[in-house]
Parts: structure tokens; C-alpha cells; sequence
């Protein structure tokens, strides 16, 4: 069997260390193949195009596509250099680095809320299954996936934020922060992370409560559980031990696939919130074509879900032998 | 000279209101201390202003902790901007008008304690014209041939001829410390931003304590500045807040003192706010209609003519800027001193549009509420940039407007990177955008056939005789006739109309009644900053 699981997960390495690199290929001419370079990012008439051809050969961009491409690859394959920033001026990875724990707060704490929260709520709607309470959670669910990250991130500030001031309207941190004791500190950072995990929470927690529930009914119906109950186990133990087993193996998929979800979200959080985050930082750089920093995130991110999806496959080879074969 | 913005407007939804045109300038004795906290949309882009310059925000608040030769006045509505001293104390010209002394201060002192030297000037001026430092302003320096320091604090500047912006083109970029920043070869400078912040050091009203990336920029006053007793305000906190909606709530809650540029539609609910006041200038921009004259739909200045007859222009101002604009008739906007005030806008006037159109052959002869010639009809594109919603606003109106006309437009909004493409290689039919100028009156950028190649002419607009009035512009010594070709430029440009220009914005800044002397103006929101002060919070 760990042959089995040991072979299997270089096949999986193997093909996820391709398709990174067929992701930054892509994105590395698609996003020079869009309109616009970084010298457009100020139309001044005294910014000349002499002056912009001296950028662009300060930048590199003067050279054929297939060159800095391939001078890219090297740089990045050969000597793990990401190149230097067009806005910031500093190493692309330097840039994306610094944002990476914003990101991961954000989203780490998001996303056991979500799943936390979100078993929960399905465990409650599959025991009372048809019941008011299923049909409340059910359509409760569907009614906050269904409702535009932005909107809700907005709608969170003014009722919380504006109207009632039990939250920060955004950032990380007080503006007197840094005299804070770190006590003081922390409980700041949770005052203000408080929102934007919310507005994040409240989508995500509705489609795994609705996971849960669709695969615990299918669970629920089998005859070992008919076993186990007239074993005389108690309920909780029915469920959460002997019911969940089986019915998590969906669940460990949903986990994977829900990063790269969570990961766009969070783009809109970030700016709706002000967090200085990884989305944030992305989304401002497509807008400056900041090519270094953009391949460096999407770098990043892609490693992120494709290790979100191999471990989610890896926690599914384990408990399904029939994945292995 | 000009540079092309992106306004982001919010959609409107509430009534006028008379917010002050004054800055709250006080009769209190000014009380020293206090932290001031601005909203701001973007980040700081690094601390030296040479790589940074093409954000207003990083200028902004750079120009916060360096000095310039001199200070630009707002006086530019009356006569060319007039300038103050600054780093350098006093300054005189030779009989021909091409060789300037500039005497510096001897008191201001970088924040390591060396003195502000005429070394330090003359070194500026190398990196500010090096084509490894790329700074995208560099061509203010063309004019001048040589900078010189000829003693520890006089400067000699040699130019290659006498003009009318000889100061401003020497005051562009602020005064760099040539002994801590002149040790990383002007060829590492773009790859080391961090290493200008690791030796950070600065000779303004105020310095950088720290910088939160996409958090937060805090600025405390300089101990050691050359004013004595200034700047009034301890500390100025920039905090981040990409989202204006999200800048005027911090506004309204009292967790920020000052946002600049809100939106026209949140004026009057901050206006009415007891704690809060919206402070009013006009900003030196204009937005604009430019017509590609390569295509033969708009090659007839005629027609171009009758477009812009066609669309109510006072109606777009009023619905989308709450009275806080004014429609617009020249490149030249009308608070500065170049304007010529007897081109007075093209009125709202359809039944004249008709004549004119009719003349030229176009008419509905097949009944399909669209104008039509040969069998061609009169439709056409019109592109704008999809983040600025007055922009996009403007646009749904003006396609009303000409389809009363007869005339069919489709709107095409782009993100605007695509914007600029389509623009630069004159793709397009007409597109809606805007120009923010700055006083040196230079309209070559737009209107000179010589701009249509590499240039920022993207309607390919070509008449001999605009040429030759702009060349002649700007060879003038003398502000009044430089003033008088330039009014002739707008008389022609009024008749040919290759823009049709839409309107001239007010600048709006939300501000708390407790900050007091805030002199905001066009050429700087944050103007004299170190006068500004806080009423003490009982």
C-alpha cells in the first residue's frame, strides 16, 4: 500500500510541477500580449518616446518576445530570480513575499471558519432532514453564495463599520498600532479582521454546509450506520465517528478546490477592506502591467492551489484505496 | 503640457449645495501639535522622487520631506505662475536672459545634520538627465545646457535660450542629497528602491517614520527644519484607502481629517456634516470628445462642429457634476491667464447641427430615425475608459443626445492600458478622456502635427496654420505675446474643433473643521502644508 501511495504521489508531483509551469507560460505571454506596457502607466506628454524606448530597454521589454521569455525562464529555473519590479523597484519577490502573510491570515482563518462553521450547520440540516430548520439552512445557504462578494463587503462596512462602529472600515491595524502593547496588538488585529473574515465566511460557509449535508444523507442511509445505531452508539458518536468517515471524502476535495475560490475572494475583500494582501497587490500590478510581480503571484497562487488540490488528492488516495490503484 | 487622467468618478444621487471656495482660513493663533490623518487612494511608489515621479500621490507627499529651488505660486490665472523662494534664497538673470545665479539658504540642513549645498543641486540635475535614471520628466531639462556649482552655495545655470518657463523647467524634481544618494551608480537606481529607504534622508517640513506598505505612510515634523516654529501639525498619517466610497465613510466616522478629490455626488452629504467642510478649487483639467480626423465620417471640421452642437454639454455638467464644472471651450482652461475668453463654448444647438448636416448631404432617407448619405449611415464608436463611471455616465448621455440628432453612436468602455493603445495608434472613431495641464501652456502635445507619430495627437488633427502659431508660442520670451498666439490657436481649434471639449472640473476636498489654514489648491493639495494646524480636541 505505500509503494502504491509513494508511486502515486510522484506521478501527482510530477504533473503539478508541469502544469505550474504551463500556467506561468501562459500567463507570461498572455499578459504580454495584452495591450499596454508599463510605460503607459502615466500618459505625460514630456514622458517622450524616446524616453519610453529607454524604459523599455531598461526593462528589457526591447527585446523579441521568445528572448525574454526564454531569458526569463532561465532566470527563474536557473537562479530563482523572479526580476525586479516596474513599479516598485525592488525584487518581485521581495514585493509578493511581504504580502503573503496578509493573504494567509486572511484566508487561514476564513477558511476553518468556513469549513468549521459550515459542518456544523450541514450536520444539523442532514439530522433534521426536510425540517424547517433544513429548509431555512438550505435556502440561508444558497441566498449568501449567491450574493456578490463586493456587495456584501460593502453592505458589512456601512452597517458595522459606518452606521454602528463595532468595526474598523479596514486595514490591518490602528493607526497608533505600533505604541500598543502586543497584547493589545493582537486583540487589534482581530478587531480588525473581523469583517473582512466575515464577508468571506458567509458565502463559503453555505456551499459546505450543503456539501455536508447531501453527502451525510447518502451516508446516513447504509447499512453499517444502521449497524452501529443498533449497537446502542450514541448519536454523536454515529455521526461525527462513523458517518463522517465516508462522508468527508467529498468534503477533502471541496477543501481543494475551495483555495483558488477563496484566493479571488479575497481579491475583492482585500480591496473593499484596504488589507494589504497578495489580491491587492495583483490586481494593482495587472493594471501597471508590472509583469515580474504579476508572474511571481501567479506563481505563488498556482502553487497554492495546486498544493491545495495535491494534498486534498493525497488525504483522498489515503483513505480511498481505490484512488491508489 | 498635459497628462492624460483617469477619472474615477462615483455615480451621482444627491442635490447641490454650497460648499466653501475658500480654504478654512483662520483668525485663531495657531496652536502647534496634533496628528493629522489623510485618506489616500494609492501608495507611496518609493522615496526618491526621480523613480517615482509619475504618481501625484508619491509626489505629493515626497515634496513633503524635499525641497525645490523655488515655489510655484497659484497665480497663474492673471500671468504666468509667479515663484517663491525656497531652497534658493534669491536669483538674478543675465542682460540675455540665459544665464541664472541662484543663491542658496545657508541654514537648511539635510536630517543627518550636513548642510544643503550648491553640490547637491548640480548633482540633481546629472540624475535627474540621465538616461539611466529615466526619469520621465526629464525632458524639462532640455533647455538647459549646464548647472553648475560655483561655490558652496551659489549655483550657476546656463541655458540654451531665453523663454517663458526657463524657472519652472529648472524648479521641476525636488533637491536630492548628493553625499549619502550619489554613492549607488546612477545604472543601479532602478532596481534599488529599498536602498534609497535604507538611506533615507531629507531636507523638508517633515520626515518619513515609517511606511506600512499599502497600510499606512507617517510623516512627523522635522525638528531641524529651516522655518522657525514649523511645521504646526506633529504627525501626518497617509492611511491607504484604495476605495473613494470607502474614503469618504472614514470622513464621515472622523477616523480621517482630509480626503481629497471626492466625488461631486458626496458633496453635499459631507457639506452638511456639523464637523466636516468641502473645500473647492478648480482643477487644471478638462475632459474631452477627440475625433479621429483620419477617418472620413470626421475629416470636415464642419462636422465636427455639428457633433458638438449636438450635445447638450450644460446638461451633462449638471447631471453628472452637480454644478461643480463648467463646459468647456479650450485646451487652455479658463482659470489660467493664457485662456482666451472670447471663445466662448459652442452652444446646444441641434436645429443648427441639422443645417449643417444637411448641407453636407446627410439626411434620414430611408426613414430609420438614423441619418444617412449614399447609403452610408451616420454611425460611429465611441471609446472611453471603463473605471471612470462621470466618463461612462457622460457617454449613455451623449448617445442620447446625438440619437435625437439622428446620428448612432455605440459605446465601448476599455480597461485603460487598451485605452491608451487603441489611442497612440489612432484606433478608434472618438474617444471621451481627459487632460490634466499644467501652466507651462505648451499645446504641441495634442494639436502639432508633429505630435500625431510618437505624440499624444491622437486624432491625427493636422492645420499649417495651428503649427505655425504653436511654433512660433514657443519660441516667445514675452508672456503677453505668448499670450495672444495661444489665443489665436483656441480661436482656430474653436472653429475646427478636433476635440469637443465636454467640461472643466472643480477640485473637491473633504476636510474636518478642526484642521485649519489648509491652503489645497490645483497646484497641490497639500500647499504649505507646514502652516496648516488642529484646533486642540478638549
Amino acid at each position: 500500500m505505500q509503494a502504491n501511495l509513494a508511486g502515486y504521489t510522484i506521478k501527482r508531483l510530477g504533473a503539478a510541477a508541469l502544469l505550474l509551469l504551463l500556467v506561468l507560460s501562459f500567463t507570461f505571454f498572455f499578459i504580454h500580449l495584452a495591450p499596454g506596457d508599463p510605460t503607459y502607466l502615466t500618459q505625460d506628454p514630456r514622458l517622450g518616446p524616446e524616453d519610453r524606448d529607454a524604459l523599455r530597454r531598461i526593462y528589457g521589454l526591447d527585446r523579441p518576445l521568445a528572448t525574454q521569455y526564454l531569458a526569463w525562464m532561465r532566470a527563474v529555473l536557473l537562479e530563482g530570480d523572479w526580476g525586479t519590479s516596474f513599479v516598485h523597484l525592488r525584487p518581485a519577490v521581495t514585493v509578493v513575499a511581504e504580502r503573503v502573510p496578509a493573504t494567509l491570515l486572511l484566508t487561514g482563518v476564513a477558511l476553518s471558519l468556513q469549513f468549521g462553521l459550515g459542518l456544523i450547520l450541514g450536520v444539523v440540516a442532514a439530522r433534521r432532514r426536510d425540517s424547517p430548520t433544513d429548509h431555512l439552512l438550505r435556502l440561508g445557504s444558497l441566498v449568501l453564495y449567491s450574493l456578490p462578494i463586493f456587495w456584501m463587503g460593502l453592505m458589512a462596512l456601512t452597517l458595522f463599520s459606518h452606521r454602528w462602529s463595532l468595526f474598523p472600515a479596514g486595514h490591518m491595524a490602528s493607526v497608533d498600532a505600533a505604541t500598543m502593547s502586543p497584547g493589545a496588538r493582537l486583540l487589534d488585529l482581530l478587531h480588525h479582521l473581523t469583517l473582512p473574515v466575515l464577508v468571506l465566511v458567509l458565502g463559503g460557509a453555505g456551499v459546505v454546509a450543503r456539501f455536508t449535508r447531501n453527502s451525510l444523507l447518502e451516508v446516513l442511509g447504509q447499512d453499517y450506520i444502521r449497524t452501529a445505531r443498533a449497537k446502542g452508539l450514541s448519536e454523536v458518536r454515529v455521526i461525527w465517528i462513523h458517518a463522517m468517515k465516508n462522508a468527508a471524502t467529498p468534503l477533502v476535495q471541496l477543501l481543494g478546490l475551495s483555495l483558488p475560490f477563496l484566493l479571488s475572494s479575497s481579491l475583492v475583500v482585500e480591496v473593499v477592506f484596504s488589507w494589504p494582501g497578495l489580491g491587492r497587490l495583483t490586481y494593482d500590478s495587472i493594471l501597471a502591467r508590472d509583469y515580474p510581480v504579476i508572474l511571481a503571484a501567479t506563481a505563488l497562487a498556482g502553487v497554492l492551489v495546486i498544493a491545495g488540490n495535491f494534498l486534498a488528492d493525497m488525504v483522498h488516495a489515503a483513505i480511498d484505496p481505490r484512488v491508489r490503484q | 503640457m498635459a497628462v492624460l487622467v483617469v477619472t474615477i468618478g462615483l455615480a451621482p444621487g444627491c442635490a447641490p449645495h454650497e460648499p466653501s471656495d475658500q480654504a478654512l482660513v483662520s483668525t485663531d493663533v495657531p496652536t502647534p501639535g496634533g496628528t493629522m490623518i489623510v485618506a489616500a487612494s494609492t501608495d507611496l511608489r518609493g522615496v526618491n522622487e526621480l523613480l517615482s515621479a509619475s504618481d501625484s500621490f508619491s509626489q505629493s507627499v515626497l515634496r513633503l520631506q524635499f525641497l525645490q529651488l523655488f515655489q510655484e505660486q497659484p497665480d497663474f490665472d492673471q500671468h504666468p505662475p509667479t515663484f517663491a523662494p525656497e531652497l534658493a534664497a534669491s536669483w538674478e538673470w543675465s542682460a540675455d536672459g540665459t544665464l541664472l545665479t541662484l543663491h542658496l539658504r545657508t541654514d537648511v540642513r539635510w536630517s543627518n545634520g550636513e548642510p544643503v549645498t550648491a553640490a547637491d543641486v548640480e548633482w540633481t540635475w546629472q540624475a535627474q538627465i540621465h538616461p539611466d535614471v529615466a526619469w520621465s520628466l526629464a525632458d524639462t531639462k532640455e533647455n538647459i545646457a549646464a548647472v553648475e556649482a560655483v561655490d558652496e552655495h551659489t549655483v550657476r545655470v546656463t541655458y540654451q535660450k531665453q523663454n517663458v518657463t526657463q524657472l519652472a523647467d529648472l524648479n521641476e524634481g525636488v533637491i536630492l542629497p548628493r553625499s549619502v544618494w550619489g554613492q549607488l551608480p546612477f545604472a543601479e537606481w532602478r532596481q534599488s528602491s529599498d536602498w534609497f529607504l535604507d538611506h533615507l534622508i531629507t531636507n523638508g517640513p517633515f520626515v518619513l517614520r515609517s511606511w506600512d506598505r499599502q497600510q499606512q505612510v507617517v510623516l512627523d515634523r522635522y525638528e531641524g527644519f529651516y522655518k522657525p516654529a514649523r511645521p504646526f501639525l506633529d504627525t501626518v498619517v497617509f492611511r491607504i484607502v484604495p476605495q473613494k466610497v470607502n474614503q469618504v465613510g472614514y470622513l464621515l466616522a472622523g477616523d480621517v481629517q482630509f480626503v481629497d478629490h471626492i466625488p461631486a455626488a458626496e458633496a453635499a452629504r459631507i457639506a452638511s456634516s456639523p464637523t466636516l467642510d468641502v473645500l473647492t478649487y478648480w482643477a487644471r483639467q478638462y475632459d474631452f470628445i477627440c475625433w479621429n480626423t483620419a477617418r472620413p465620417l470626421f475629416e470636415d471640421p464642419e462636422i465636427r462642429r455639428a457633433l458638438t452642437l449636438s450635445i447638450d454639454r450644460q446638461a451633462l455638467v449638471d447631471a453628472l457634476w452637480f454644478g461643480h464644472a463648467r463646459v468647456a471651450s479650450s485646451p487652455i482652461i479658463s482659470t489660467v491667464w493664457a485662456h482666451n475668453s472670447e471663445v466662448r463654448p459652442w452652444p446646444y444647438d441641434p436645429e443648427a447641427a441639422r443645417r449643417i448636416l444637411e448641407r453636407h448631404g446627410w439626411s434620414d432617407a430611408d426613414g430609420d430615425g438614423v441619418l444617412d448619405r449614399q447609403g452610408q449611415s451616420f454611425a460611429f464608436e465611441l471609446m472611453t475608459n471603463t473605471n471612470s463611471a462621470v466618463r461612462v455616465d457622460a457617454a449613455v448621455m451623449i448617445q442620447e443626445h446625438l440619437r435625437r440628432a439622428g446620428i448612432r453612436m455605440e459605446i465601448r468602455r476599455l480597461e485603460f492600458n487598451t485605452l491608451v493603445e487603441s489611442s497612440l495608434a489612432h484606433d478608434f472613431d472618438a474617444m471621451l478622456g481627459g487632460w490634466t495641464i499644467d501652466t507651462s501652456m505648451d499645446l504641441d502635445y495634442a494639436f502639432h502635427t508633429e505630435s500625431i507619430d510618437g505624440g499624444y495627437n491622437f486624432g491625427s488633427f493636422s492645420n499649417p496654420a495651428v503649427n505655425e502659431l504653436l511654433d512660433l508660442a514657443r519660441d516667445q520670451t514675452d508672456p503677453t505675446r505668448k499670450g495672444e498666439i495661444l489665443g489665436q490657436v483656441q480661436g482656430l481649434l474653436h472653429e475646427e474643433q478636433p476635440y469637443t471639449f465636454l467640461w472643466e472640473p472643480q477640485r473637491l476636498t473633504g476636510i474636518a473643521l478642526g484642521l485649519r489654514d489648509a491652503q489645497s489648491n490645483a497646484l497641490d493639495p497639500f500647499f504649505r502644508l507646514e502652516d496648516w494646524w488642529l484646533v486642540p480636541t478638549q
